[in-house]
């Protein structure tokens, strides 16, 4: 079973106008698409912050289903930010460069730039990067681990 | 007070890096003129004239002469009417942001090629806002 999502549309919580075809629009959601090999580095830079942010494992007699773990996008943003091993200001900009390579695109058409993600409340940066980790990055590394 | 000496220029959403104190723009209230009419006396009362057909914004800037911004100026130029302007711009005292819609590069803009030489770049467009 193909467990991959392609594509997930992030519903912004407050909207923000941009520029499309000549006039000022009012942005709804952002359309946030898989990432490729061209994105490699700053996926892998975003993989390795995750992982670093996980506390260390424990051993444990309980046999508890640890399949049926259900990560939301808001509880990995709070792990990363809360991790001493992690610089999440910095996270936060590789993440950024991430979504202005064609990855995020606003209403599903018109490309994430600098200029419109300054616009962006913070609350939904943090939001659109936490999906974007939650149904591309991680769900990648969770299947690899499950596979292995 | 402090003089705005600089702005941000937004074209299509993204920045555009252009010549410093090159920046100009209009804010498309257009012409307006006052005429006299006259009723009698040697008294005249004032008419007020709204010019409609000069009621467009015109947004300028310059841009160095590079290959990057070569196409930048196409891109703009193929667009047709279809640009969106911003030109952004803070001193202490305040900020300014002016948005012209339905932009247009309508003249056949130059492309000097030399040590000083630039790419001067003027859009017309609605009134700003």
């Amino acid at each position: 079973m193909d467990d991959f999502v392609l594509e997930y549309q992030y519903d912004l919580k407050r909207k923000f106008n941009y520029a499309k075809s000549g006039e000022s629009k009012e942005a709804s959601f952002i359309l946030l698409k898989a990432p490729n090999s061209t994105n490699r580095k700053e996926c892998a830079q975003l993989k390795q912050a995750f992982f670093r942010s996980l506390p260390e494992p424990k051993e444990s007699t309980d046999n508890k289903d640890e399949d049926s773990v259900d990560i939301k996008a808001g509880d990995v943003m709070v792990l990363i930010a809360r991790s001493p091993n992690v610089d999440y200001a910095e996270f936060l900009e590789i993440a950024s460069k991430l979504m202005i390579s064609n990855v995020a695109l606003v209403d599903g058409d018109t490309k994430l730039t600098i200029p419109i993600m300054n616009q962006m409340s913070n609350d939904d940066v943090e939001g659109m990067v936490g999906e974007y980790m939650v149904n591309f990055i991680l769900a990648s590394a969770l299947t690899q681990a499950k596979d292995s | 007070m402090d003089q705005l000496t600089d702005v941000t220029v937004i074209v299509n959403n993204e920045a555009v890096a252009i010549v410093p104190n090159s920046a100009a723009y209009t804010e498309g209230f257009g012409e307006q003129d006052v005429k006299a009419a006259s009723v009698g006396g040697g008294k005249v009362e004032q008419v007020f004239v709204r010019n409609v057909e000069t009621a467009f914004s015109m947004a300028k800037f310059e841009l160095h002469t590079t290959p990057e911004n070569i196409k930048l100026a196409r891109a703009w130029k193929a667009n047709g009417n279809l640009n969106v302007v911003q030109f952004i711009g803070s001193t202490p005292g305040g900020s300014t942001i002016r948005t012209f819609q339905k932009a247009s590069l309508t003249a056949d803009y130059e492309v000097g090629i030399g040590t000083d030489a630039t790419v001067p770049i003027e859009f017309k467009s609605n009134a700003s806002i």
